[in-house]
Formats: C-alpha cells, structure tokens, sequence
C-alpha cells in the first residue's frame, strides 16, 4: 500500500512556493540594501523553510 | 583565495553537484527536488568549509533569482507559444506532413533532432530549442523521453555560435582575446563536435542499428555545416555561426530528402486525413506553424535592425549588488546583476509571437473557442515544475560560484594533469562550468581566464585550450539539469527529469570525449 504523504504539495501549493521563492530574495536585498537586520533574516527563514518544504514533500 | 587546495576541499565543493546528479539518476527525483537538496548542501559547505557569511549567500540568491527571472521569461513564453500552437494543429500537422516528405526514419530524427533545433538556437537558447522542437519529435511517434534527449543532444553543438554568439562573446571579452585568435579553432572543435552529435541524435531515436544508415547524411551535413560555419567565423560573422550553418543544412537536408535513397515514403502516409479547420477546410502545415514563423522573423528583425532593437530598449531591470567574500578572502566584486532588457527580450519576442499567432488563428479559425483556458491550464502545470527546478539549480550555481567552490574545482582540474594530457581536459572543465550553471556563457565567464592562464603555466596554445574551453562548454550545457528541465517541460516530462538525465548523459560524454581527442591530436599536430 502507497504511503500517504503528510502534506502534499499540490499545483496551488507549488504556486505558492514560486511566489515566495521568488518574492524572498528580493526582501533580503531591500533588507541588506537599507540595514534592516531583523528583515532579512525573517526573509531567510522563510525561504529556507519554502524550499524544505519543497525538497521532503514535493 | 587562502583556502588551500586540497582533495577533501575539492571533494566538498563538488558535494552539492554530486548530490543533484546522484537524486536524479539512482532515485530519479524531479529537478527541483534535487536542486532544493543541492541548495541546502551548498549553502553547508559554503559556510562551514568556504567561509561564507548571511551577506553573501543573500546577494548570491538575489542574483540567482534575477538571473532565473530571465529565463523563467523565456521558459514561461515558450510553453504559451508551444501549447498555442499545439492547439491550432502544428504538432499534429508535423507528425502528418513530414512522413509525406520523407518515411525513413533517420532522416526525420535529423531535419527536427538536429537541423531544426540547431537553426533556432542560432537564434535564442536556455533551452528554447529543445522546448520547441522535442514535442514535434513526439508527433513523430518518438517517446517523450527520446524526444528530449535527442533533442538536447542535437543542440549541444550549436551553443557557441548559436544565441547570436553571446557565448563566444563572452570568452573574448573575459580573456581579451579577438575573434581573429579565438575563432578558427573554436569553429573547427564545434564543427568536428557536430557530426557525434547529428549520430547520436539518430542512434538515440532509431537504435544502434540505423547508425550505417546514418553515418552518410550525417557526415555530409556535418562537414558543410562545419565549413559553413567556419567561413562565418573566421570572416568575423560569427554571431551568425550557428544560424548560417544550420539554414545551410536545413536547405541540404531538404535536398537529400528528394533523393530516392532517403526519400522512402510510407505508403500509408497519404492516407492519414488531416485536422480541419472550424469551417471544415483541411488545415495547412504552414498556417499551422505561423506562430514559430513569426518568431523567427522577429528574432532576425529585432536582434539584426539595430533601430528596432534600440527602439525595444528604453525599460532595463536591474539591481546593483555590493562586494561580497568569504572568511578566505574569495571576493565577488561590486556591481549590477543580470540586465533584463524587457521589451527586448526573446522571452518578450516570444510573448509577442504569442498575441500575433494567437489573434490569427482565432480569425482564420485554427483555435476553438474555450481554447485560451485549456492552453493557460497547461501552460500553468508544466511552468510551476520546471520554475521551481530552475530557480534551485541557478541558486546552486550561484552559491557556488559566490562562495569560490566552482572555481576551486576548475583549479583542482586543472593542476591535476600534464602538459600532454591537459587538451584533452580543457573540454571537461568547460562543461562541468556547464553543467553546473546550465550556461556555456556562464562556463566561459567563470572559467575562461583560469583556462588561458594554465595554457600559458604549461606552455600550451592559449587559442587552442580556450577553443576547447568553449566547445565542451557548449556540449556541457545540454547535459545541465536546468536546461533538461526546459526541454522537459513541453512533452509532459516535468518532475520526471531524472530519467532524461539518465539517457543523455551517456551520450552526452561521447561527443565530449570526441572533442578532447581532437584537442589533443591538434595540440601534438602543432607541436610536431
């Protein structure tokens, strides 16, 4: 019998997980770019997390 | 750099592309879940072992983002244009039409597998070619997998020259060297690299056994290509290397194809009714393909009518980056990232092919109604798989090439072999560079000077080793798996991409090899 995933990522999920890959980066660089410390870490958090996500369920 | 090269820092910087290659070839893992393990590896490494900070793995993914927002562009028009297309026929009418033209079986993997792919990476590349022409092949009856393999293949040659030259551009202004130095050699290892790659396109399609059939037309188009191209090259055309070779060849390939030895029409091919339009008319082959003819008088009009293109020109999106460098002094100067020219772009002449073909083929009833919802849901599905394997394999590179790791293993490479030897290795470096970034271009900027500064360390041609630089460049990035993951998109193969890797890699080596021989039979030539 198939192993039900816990979480599957889907196409709507997936599409979520483009948005924030793409849009992360960019709030790290506002971040860098104006020293706003706090930010870019919370902007790095995030995206490592969108994309263990995307490695162990996708 | 201060780290010092040793094989365990070699071996830790080749980790993460390890890890891709091994995912998808033993446990055949999409692209972009291997590209996200990659990424994690090489992040590891890049701060544990190479000394990297927040700062800089930061500007290194905001650079890796803009550079895979322009070929997302790309990736993202193609799929729209391909599947409009799709859906007024052409795929369809290629899979009737040319089996009329010709019923044997090598000669269609060589007009659509090698020619065809070869002229439209002479106009655009990042996979474009393989996007666009593996779906004909399918309507030819190959399976998807075939299809992009001898699709990639086919293309592998054509990637210097091709692109309006922006590889070979590249190794100029990195090494400083002309196209007058620069060209003559790089034509002929490209040229020499054309013939493996128009067999193997065969071979993979029809089996080792069509490979007597192949050998004759294969040769013949090679060599007038290759001496094409040389003539392009060497005169200082050689943005147009790859473009002037393949119409050549494309025009010779039609020739052979009226020949009765090739010609071998399938009895049956006639008797295969085609698809009609709304008002009950026969569809035509050429109004079926309008969307990839506009494409490309666009691409000659805007990259060849400087007017056009400085017209095209006014909105360029870009960001300036600060200098970033490791604990071990690894420095990655200050300045812009990747330029998105936005109106004149080829994803944006591509999105432009797109509005065109799709206005007409709703007029000249090609397209039903409700077509646009089906074509943007399927549009939609291969384009979020294959964005999310390009935007972690371009962050791999990035790391990677931000944190000093890809230039620690060109340097390892290079310090490896002898003078004798060394010819024959120039080819590997330049696709690994390949293969790890997914761009010859990018091969080129990274490891050219370290390639022109060996050569000279070991009293070798610079010309020739940088020939061979770019050439295994060339046949490198087809192997990559961003690029495969494009060529995958357009026949269904998305997420499957591990199992592309596995048929291609193979053969992908062969014409690699088959260069370096050549480097070396040169390099012991000009010394006797």
């Amino acid at each position: 019998m198939e192993e039900e995933k816990f979480l599957k990522v889907g196409l709507k999920e997936k599409i979520i997980l483009l948005v924030l890959q793409v849009m992360l980066p960019f709030v790290m660089y506002i971040a860098i770019d104006r020293e706003i410390q706090p930010l870019g870490i919370a902007a790095a958090i995030l995206l490592t997390v969108s994309m263990l996500v995307l490695v162990v369920f996708g | 750099m201060d780290l010092p090269l040793t094989f365990w820092n070699w071996l830790l910087a080749f980790l993460p592309v390890l890890i891709v290659v091994v995912m998808m070839l033993a446990f055949r893992w999409g692209g972009s879940r291997a590209g996200g393990l990659g990424w994690f590896l090489a992040i590891f490494v890049a701060i544990l072992s190479f000394g990297a900070g927040f700062k800089l793995l930061a500007v290194a993914q905001v650079k890796a983002v803009l550079l895979s927002l322009d070929v997302l562009f790309i990736i993202w028009s193609a799929l729209l244009l391909f599947n409009i297309s799709r859906e007024a026929g052409a795929i369809r009418m290629i899979g009737i039409t040319l089996p009329r033209l010709t019923g044997d079986r090598v000669m269609q993997s060589l007009l659509i597998g090698w020619l065809m792919v070869s002229f439209i990476q002479g106009l655009g590349g990042f996979g474009v070619p393989v996007a666009v022409c593996a779906p004909m092949l399918v309507g030819l009856g190959y399976t998807p997998i075939q299809a992009v393999a001898m699709a990639s293949l086919g293309d592998g040659w054509g990637v210097t020259f091709g692109s309006l030259g922006t590889s070979f551009q590249s190794l100029m202004a990195v090494t400083g060297l002309s196209y007058e130095e620069l060209g003559p050699l790089s034509a002929l290892l490209i040229g020499i690299a054309s013939f493996p790659s128009g067999l193997l396109v065969s071979v993979i399609g029809n089996g080792w056994k069509s490979l007597k059939r192949a050998l004759l037309p294969t040769l013949l188009l090679s060599i007038v290509m290759g001496v094409v191209q040389y003539l392009l090259v060497v005169n200082g055309l050689w943005t147009l290397g790859t473009t002037g070779a393949s119409v050549v060849g494309l025009l010779v390939g039609f020739l052979l194809v009226r020949l009765p030895t090739f010609r071998n029409q399938a009895e049956d091919s006639e008797a295969v009714e085609l698809p009609k339009d709304n008002k009950g008319n026969e569809k035509s082959l050429w109004l079926s393909l309008l969307g990839y003819e506009i494409l490309v008088a666009l691409a000659f009009v805007v990259n060849l009518v400087p007017s056009v293109k400085s017209f095209l020109s006014p909105v360029v999106l870009s960001l300036d980056f600060p200098e970033v460098s490791t604990r071990y002094g690894w420095v990655t100067l200050a300045g812009p990232g990747r330029e998105i020219n936005l109106f004149a772009h080829p994803g944006a002449i591509l999105l432009y092919s797109c509005i065109i073909s799709y206005i007409i083929y709703r007029r000249i009833g090609y397209l039903e109604k409700g077509a646009l919802k089906k074509i943007f849901g399927n549009v939609l599905k291969s384009g979020v798989n294959s964005s999310l394997g390009i935007l972690a394999m371009v962050g791999v590179a990035s790391i990677m090439m931000h944190s000093g790791m890809t230039f620690l293993l060109a340097e390892g490479l290079s310090v490896s072999f002898s003078r004798e030897v060394y010819p024959g290795i120039a080819p590997f470096i330049g696709a690994l560079g390949a293969f790890i970034t997914g761009s010859n271009t990018n091969s080129n900027v990274l490891f050219g000077v370290l390639q022109q500064n060996a050569a000279e360390l070991l009293n070798l041609s610079v010309p020739l080793i940088l020939a061979a630089q770019t050439a295994g460049g060339s046949l490198g990035s087809v192997l990559a798996p961003a690029k495969v993951i494009v060529g995958s998109s357009t026949v269904g193969l998305a997420g499957e991409e591990g199992a592309v890797m596995r048929k291609i890699l193979g053969y992908g080596l062969i014409t690699i090899v088959t260069v370096a021989v050549a480097a070396v039979v040169i390099s012991f030539i000009g010394e006797w």
